[in-house]
């Protein structure tokens, strides 16, 4: 509970830490788009070293800890993949150059943001939020075809004050949706088939495998979490391991 | 700028669109895990003239919001679980709301106005969103798309912002992503299909103070609807300047 | 413009500022699914002679060219009413033209993932929003509707008080029949000779014609958006979402 009382100039302060926090969280995602994630990383994510450490990427299959292992996977790993795509489009069309100018050819991401909750702790050092997105993902299949993808779900995200400036600390993605367009989602079968999953494949290995979503029992594990007004910021509150995800399960 | 207003109302009011925003995104985080008891117990004022709207009527009284949101939600929320607990017995012990679906009405678009008296606020938002569920007792997944406008108020009351007043006007509703929601919906006007069998009747409840119809799915024949138009800058709460009027807002 | 060296004072003004840009752009975004296009120019633009419109295909440049789009767009619901009260005249026929006016469209463009920035000198402002959209048109086919996926990138300036749309990108990655996947070739629906008229329907070509965005398709590379707002002191200090003319 944040069960401080805040003056008028502390007030309207802590209305712009929201509206920094969201505006964080949208630039993430024209970067996202962008397939800017180096830039990503860099610019918007903590820096600190002692920040950097306790960082977290999140998804229903685990986490990544630490910003050394997130951007291995978030960033080489994509990149590893956007290469092989280039590797395949270059050698079956060779108009396509294989530089890497073209990276990224074929491909279109989005994670629109909406449905924004925030809130900004009482002690004003760190922020949490939740959003919908109702986003798609798209890639080059090689031989000049592209597989689409509806990916919808909830993004959490836990942020951090470093010298004055709000920096992404934590995220975990949480897609619920994933079906392509011009089918439909009754279609598919009721549990994932094992490798049958897009997003659960793209994840990779993470640091702590472990099921902090499970999109069968639909929102019941309530992970990510919707932010409640809080003073200062624990693990148990937050988008990562020690985040409460299983209570919901009787046994 | 608000400069007819004093500072400290400014902040006020200014704190008071952000609580529009938050209080309206956790209704959708709420709502998706089928939470009502917790919506309307916590973030929904207990006032005589609050109300509750949707395409086939208006509920008013907070009694009478109750008994249509929470009472019969949780109804059909519990029917649900009941078509499914012997399909999928892993569910037993859970809580059988979360399990019946996501109905997920994410917020984008956002127009928030607050009165200058800093009472109330009213904000509308466009509302494209999913109503999805893994496990059914057909055994099969549903995804359909649901695109709604909302028009809500809200008051200050003991230092917090809540819900006064909701409607919810659905527009476009298919198939995630099988159908064409627009061709369908002529085909039918062109060769309209025997009535289903069984089909429900129109919704009597004695509850309802203002029955339905008030809003009307799109069809190409559909005159342009206006039915919750957006805010616009306001002094006070009155009959101009609501969602659901009453004859308080005129005393 | 650093928060913590601006009074209370500064901080709500430029907060208020900041929720009318918002207020605005949501006003207009659905001044579009309520087919108020007959008012939208006036309504929401700049009185200024530079005013700008850039889409896919090009920019629409001054006043008279984006008032001729908005105009083009009335027409064509007009007509669009007309073609469907003929074809449906059990349902429509018994209702004059101006009480169908609006009917067959429905043109939803959400807007969120919103970054704005306002000058250090509150007289001008910059957004852009991602809108995730779907919208039904009359066609050739008749009704039919789309998933369309773009961004808006909008220059405001305030006049008189209020603000006003100086210069909007809108652009495009993804206009496909919903049902049909955006990545494979789209299978049309049969044209229906009850909506022939449509064809010679165009909208004005734009005053310069330039692919400003090229849709979505595999042979596409990855497509850059446009810049993002960053912090600025006056409008003369940073770049413009408007066309400028090559030098």
């Amino acid at each position: 509970m944040n069960t401080k009382v805040f003056s008028d100039d502390e007030q309207i302060r802590r209305v712009w830490d929201m509206e920094e926090v969201k505006d964080l969280m949208a630039r993430r995602a024209y970067l996202y788009m962008q397939s800017l994630r180096r830039e990503e990383i860099e610019t918007l994510w903590v820096q600190k070293p002692e920040n950097k450490e306790t960082a977290v990427f999140g998804s229903n299959w685990g986490f990544y800890l630490g910003l050394d292992n997130i951007s291995a996977w978030y960033v080489g790993e994509h990149g590893n993949l956007r290469q092989a795509q280039l590797d395949a489009i270059a050698k079956n069309d060779p108009s396509v150059k294989n530089i890497p100018e073209n990276l990224g050819f074929g491909s279109m991401i989005a994670a629109p943001l909406s449905t924004a909750l925030v809130e900004i702790a009482g002690d004003g050092k760190t922020a949490q939020g939740l959003w919908y997105s109702i986003g798609q993902r798209t890639d080059p299949n090689g031989d000049g075809t592209a597989s689409a993808h509806w990916v919808c779900g909830k993004i959490g995200a836990d942020f951090m004050k470093e010298d004055g400036v709000w920096k992404i600390w934590r995220v975990v993605e949480a897609p619920d949706i994933i079906v392509e367009p011009g089918t439909a989602v009754a279609d598919q079968p009721v549990f994932w088939e094992k490798g049958a999953n897009l997003m659960e494949n793209l994840f990779g290995t993470p640091t702590v495998p472990m099921t902090a979503h499970d999109p069968t029992y639909n929102w019941s594990d309530s992970f990510p979490p919707a932010p409640e007004a809080y003073y200062s910021y624990s693990d148990e509150m937050g988008n990562c391991p020690g985040g409460v995800h299983n209570e919901w399960r009787p046994y | 700028m608000k400069t007819h207003l004093s500072l400290s109302q400014r902040i006020h009011n200014a704190v008071g669109s952000q609580q529009a925003e938050n209080i309206h995104a956790r209704h959708s985080y709420l709502h998706g895990k089928s939470f009502a008891k917790e919506e309307w117990g916590r973030i929904w004022t207990k006032r005589d003239d609050c109300s509750w709207a949707h395409a086939f009527g208006r509920w008013r009284g907070f009694a009478n919001v109750w008994y249509g949101s929470v009472t019969c939600y949780d109804a059909a929320c519990f029917s649900r679980f009941n078509q499914i607990y012997e399909i999928y017995p892993q569910v037993g012990g859970m809580d059988p709301r979360p399990l019946s679906e996501v109905s997920c009405h994410t917020l984008v678009t956002d127009i928030i106005e607050v009165a200058d008296d800093g009472q109330t606020a009213r904000a509308y938002f466009l509302t494209p969103g999913l109503i999805y569920s893994t496990l059914n007792g057909n055994q099969k997944k549903r995804c359909a798309y649901l695109w709604e406008r909302y028009g809500a108020d809200f008051v200050y009351e003991d230092g917090q912002w809540k819900f006064l007043h909701e409607q919810v006007c659905p527009d476009i509703f298919g198939n995630l992503d099988d159908v064409n929601w627009a061709h369908s919906k002529y085909e039918m006007l062109k060769n309209p299909p025997p009535p289903p069998e069984g089909a429900m009747p129109p919704r009597k409840d004695q509850r309802l103070q203002d029955p339905g119809p008030l809003h009307f799915d799109w069809t190409p024949i559909q005159k342009v609807q206006d039915t919750v138009p957006w805010p616009v800058p306001y002094a006070k709460m009155d009959n101009n300047n609501t969602y659901t009027k009453c004859d308080c807002y005129d005393e | 413009m650093i928060k913590a060296m601006c009074s209370a004072e500064e901080l709500v003004g430029r907060w208020e500022e900041r929720r009318e840009i918002k207020n605005l752009m949501g006003r207009y975004a659905v001044s579009f699914l309520l087919k108020r296009e007959k008012t939208m120019f006036g309504d929401f633009w700049s009185s200024r002679e530079d005013v700008s419109m850039g889409l896919n295909d090009g920019w629409y440049v001054g006043r008279e060219a984006i008032a001729d789009w908005f105009a083009a767009i009335d027409q064509a619901t007009a007509l669009k009413a007309k073609l469907l009260k003929a074809d449906l005249p059990d349902k429509l026929g018994d209702q004059d033209d101006a009480s169908l006016y609006g009917i067959g469209d429905f043109d939803v463009k959400p807007l969120g993932t919103p970054v704005i920035e306002l000058a250090d000198d509150l007289q001008t402002a910059k957004g852009i929003w991602y809108s995730q959209g779907s919208k039904a048109d009359v066609t050739e086919a008749g009704p039919v509707s789309y998933w369309t996926f773009g961004v808006f990138a909008v220059d405001f300036v305030c006049e008189d008080g209020a603000w006003k749309i100086w210069h909007l990108q809108y652009l495009e990655d993804v206009k496909c029949l919903c049902g049909q996947s955006w990545a494979a070739e789209q299978t049309p629906f049969p044209e229906n000779p009850a909506f022939a008229a449509l064809k010679d329907v165009k909208l004005p070509e734009p005053t310069v014609k330039v692919t400003l965005r090229e849709y979505y398709s595999p042979s596409r590379p990855l497509a850059k958006l446009p810049r993002l707002p960053e912090p600025y002191a006056t409008f003369a200090d940073t770049f413009s979402y408007g066309y400028e003319k090559e030098a």
